[in-house]
Parts: structure tokens; sequence; C-alpha cells
């Protein structure tokens, strides 16, 4: 068994077991959407379109991304 | 919206991905759902303790699902029921999936005016690449979440603990200004963009404030349960209302 950082309960610990694997696994299931697309089709994304969305996406819905994090964590705990 | 174009974005590989990642996400909730259930019986929770919360919340998800319905018909009519039916299914954010897919349409409606005319051939493959980019801009831009699930979730999980055990008054005090922060952040937006958004806002903001006065009055705690989605409903409601007042529709 791995050592735990801190106290914590089996519940908890199992808990964060069961959500690395499956976020591990959510992970590669949600990006082949798009990446299979571009496989099947044989399409390149438009270069321009991706960086400059990604450009105006990613800052700001990452920042509120993390401020999410940052709220929910304590409060709903690894389970929520 | 070309034929060719209209039956890929409505084809059977979307269709299918989408069915593979909304049985992942119900599995997983499945999972930690009966894992919740035990664990609530196991500290002594009753069986209709847990039944009342479990039909309460599911309940008062119905109405914040409404925004997310709404966001599915209108992607849907640009990208396709598939893929914006699999997009609401992962994170089921709608102001995250129409600003996503709206900044991609905005650019690549900028760079077709510069490409001038096209064949049809060529207008396939452009319209083909443009929807693969803004596939990958929403998927990309908000995996922040599951990444830091996985690996720094335990971590600030512990910091968290040990800073309530030190000071618990300020860590809730620093919790609660940084979710103030960012309801801030998203809501100065919609109140810079003036009009029917600045006045849903307000119109939400208002039943909110009249809600918390009644509860701090009477001590009606059971109405915290009804605050937010009768808001988010009267809100709603009100800037249909400011539409037709303003003249937008």
């Amino acid at each position: 068994m791995k050592k735990k950082t801190y106290m914590m309960s089996d519940y908890e610990y199992a808990t964060h077991r069961i959500g690395r694997i499956s976020t591990a696994m959510a992970l590669p299931l949600i990006i082949s959407v798009p990446l299979l697309f571009c496989v099947i089709y044989h399409v390149m994304p438009d270069r321009s379109a991706l960086f400059q969305g990604a450009l105006k996406i990613i800052p700001m819905f990452y920042a509120v991304g993390a401020i999410e994090i940052i709220n929910y964590v304590p409060m709903l705990g690894a389970g929520g | 919206m070309s034929e060719q174009i209209y039956s890929i974005k409505n084809g059977a590989y979307l269709y299918i991905m989408g069915v593979l990642v909304a049985i992942f996400v119900l599995v997983q909730s499945g999972i930690f759902l009966v894992r919740a259930w035990k664990r609530g019986k196991e500290i002594g929770l009753s069986t209709e303790k847990m039944k009342a919360a479990l039909v309460s919340s599911g309940t008062f998800s119905i109405v914040p699902s409404i925004p997310i319905v709404i966001a599915l018909l209108t992607l849907a009519a640009t990208l396709g029921v598939p893929f914006a039916w699999t997009r609401l299914t992962v994170i089921g954010s709608m102001i995250y999936e129409t600003t996503a897919a709206g900044a991609v349409t905005e650019v690549a409606a900028i760079s077709k005016d510069a490409m001038g005319m096209m064949d049809a051939q060529q207008l396939l493959q452009y319209d083909l690449s443009v929807f693969s980019a803004t596939m990958w801009v929403m998927t990309v831009g908000i995996l922040i979440g599951p990444i830091f699930m996985l690996f720094g979730l335990k971590r600030y999980q512990g910091k968290i603990r040990q800073m309530r055990e030190k000071n618990t008054i300020w860590t809730e005090i620093l919790i609660s200004a940084l979710f103030m922060g960012m309801i801030a952040a998203l809501g100065s937006r919609e109140i810079a963009k003036a009009g029917v958004n600045m006045l849903t806002v307000f119109t939400g903001a208002m039943i909110m404030l009249i809600f918390g006065v009644i509860i701090h009055l009477t001590k009606a705690k059971w109405l915290e349960s009804f605050a937010l989605p009768v808001s988010i409903v009267a809100a709603l409601a009100a800037s249909a209302g400011y539409a037709i007042l303003i003249g937008v529709v």
C-alpha cells in the first residue's frame, strides 16, 4: 500500500485512487474525439483558427478553471 | 452549411464517440454515487436522509440544466448535434462551450473573407479544417480541471486541511474571496456589455439579495435551496422581457 501523504481515511484514499484512474482514462477518450476525426477525414485543423481561437480561450478559462478548483475542492472533497 | 459537411458533422463517427463518452461519464458518476451511498451508511446517515438529499439535488439540477439544453440547440446549428452533445456531456458549461466555439468561428470568418473565392472542394476542405480546429479548441480549452485532478488534487487537499487546522477563519475568508472574485470577473463582463446582459445580471443579483434578506430576517433556512434556482429562472424570464422592451428581438 502506498504511503499516505496526510491523515486520510481509507474512503478518501480509495476515492483519490479511483478518481485518478478514471481521469487518466477519460483524458485520452476526450482528446481522441478530435484526434480520430482528423485521422478519419484526413483533415488538419486550420492553423490560424486553432491558435488564435486557443489564445482567446485558454488564458481566460484556465484562470476560471483554477479558481473553480480552489473553491470547489474544500467544499466537495475528492468525491465531489 | 453544405450537404456534405452537414452529413459529416452529423455522421456516425461523432455519434459513436459521443455515446462512448456519455457511457464513460455515466459509469464514472455511478461508481462515485454508489461509493458515496455506502460511505453515508458507514458514517451513520439514514437511508431516508440520503434519499431526500438525492431527490432534492436531482430536482434542483433540472433548472441549471436548462441553459445547457439551450446551448445544445445553439451549437447544434453550427457544429452538428453529436459533437455539441458530446461536449455538453463532458463538462456541461454553456458559457464555456459557446464562447470557445464562437472564438474559433470569429477568426475563421475573417480568414475566409481574406481567402476570396473557393471551389466546392476547397470550401469543403476549409470548412472541415475549421470544424476540426473548433473541436480542438473546445476540447483543450477546459482541460485544466481534469489535469489538476490527476496531478495536484491530493496535495492541494492536504494543504487546505493544514491551513484549516492553523487558522479556520482566515482559510474560509480566502476561499470565499476567491469565489467572489471569480463571480465578479464573470459578472462584470456581462455588465460591461450593457443592455439586456447588464439588466439580467442585476435582476438575478437583486432576487438573490431579497432571498438573503428574507432568510436573514426570518431565519427560514429552508429557503436557501430555492434562492439560486428561482433567481436563475426569474433572471432568464426577465431577460426575455428586457430583450422585447429594448427591441433586441
